[in-house]
């Protein structure tokens, strides 16, 4: 299910549809490594700060790996926390995302960014709304790091937020209207979560969130890449 | 239930808007902009007009509130979307 607004569009419903395909069609090949921790971290967050709002971040060029973790998994995120609604803008990377989302059965959260109003009307329903959420801090750009907008949103929603990172030894970077990594078939998926930040700490800008997420993709990249492969933080910006 | 008065909604207005602009009620008063002066963005726009909404029952017109840039510009629009003023 999808809120409010139009459907995403020919384009965006097509190149969807054929990311959906190929997310089913891979998603039986792959390991997926922390899929059960990822759960047991996410229920911990949500135990731990009960009747906030629970919003998973993750880079946009988690999501790929992200939907074929799912599949293959058959719910990756969602235990403990309630069925997740995926933020996606109207720009044609978010309308793409939306589509396919849409198509592997998850809930999407339209986030309308072009038009002030609708801009203010859409941020007013998710800081009202209790529901979890996930959202990739980056989709605007500049890709790997967290825009100013979002530790904002969360001290606003006095949320609690959850940094996921999803990381795959072998895929195809693709960089179109967004950063995209498509895994490849046979890949060794990892899933990391790392520690919660609640909204009342999020007053320190976007900083502990970008730490917290380059943490996540480091311990996920360890996991996937073996230790050798992976470095300091952000080293997966170099695979 | 009586309309406020229009004092009355300029002082609850701009102590909301003290509030979410974490800002003393002098400086939300003597603000021509909001934006340019106070910082205001699309979150904490978004935040006002539900404080806004949530004291008087309403609801602001959406076109309408993206062009609020002022404290007198918000409270006319309370005051014509609460049907005028007592």
């Amino acid at each position: 299910m999808s809120t409010p607004g139009p459907g995403p569009g020919p384009l965006a419903t097509v190149a969807g549809a054929l990311l959906a395909a190929r997310v089913r069609s891979i998603a039986g090949s792959v390991e997926v490594l922390g899929a059960a921790g990822a759960r047991s971290r996410i229920e911990e967050a949500r135990a731990s700060f009960p009747g906030r709002k629970l919003v998973l971040f993750y880079w946009i060029e988690d999501v790929l790996p992200m939907m074929v973790a799912d599949v293959h998994a058959g719910g990756l995120l969602d235990a403990g926390a309630g069925e997740i609604r995926f933020a996606c803008d109207d720009s044609l990377g978010g309308r793409v995302a939306e589509s396919l989302l849409s198509r592997l059965g998850r809930r999407t959260l339209l986030l309308r960014w072009r038009r002030p109003a609708e801009r203010i009307r859409d941020l007013q329903r998710i800081l009202r709304s209790k529901e979890p959420m996930g959202i990739a801090v980056d989709g605007h750009g500049p890709y790997g790091r967290v825009g100013d907008a979002f530790p904002r949103m969360v001290e606003s929603a006095g949320a609690c937020a959850v940094p996921v990172a999803v990381v795959a030894d072998r895929a195809t970077r693709v960089r179109a209207r967004a950063l995209l990594a498509v895994p490849r078939r046979g890949a060794r998926i990892a899933v990391a979560v790392g520690p919660p930040i609640v909204g009342d700490a999020a007053s320190g800008g976007a900083a502990p969130f970008q730490s917290a997420l380059e943490a996540a993709r480091d311990a996920a990249a360890r996991d996937a890449l073996g230790a050798a492969a992976c470095g300091a933080s952000g080293s997966l910006a170099r695979w | 239930m009586s309309l406020p008065a229009a004092v009355d909604l300029d002082a609850t207005i701009a102590r909301l808007a003290a509030v979410e602009f974490k800002t003393d009620e002098a400086r939300v008063r003597s603000a021509k902009s909001f934006r340019g002066e106070i910082g205001m963005d699309s979150i904490s726009a978004a935040n006002l007009l539900f404080a806004v909404e949530e004291e008087y029952g309403i609801e602001l017109d959406a076109e309408e509130v993206a062009r609020l840039d002022s404290l007198a510009e918000l409270v006319a629009a309370v005051g014509r979307a609460l049907g005028g003023l007592a």
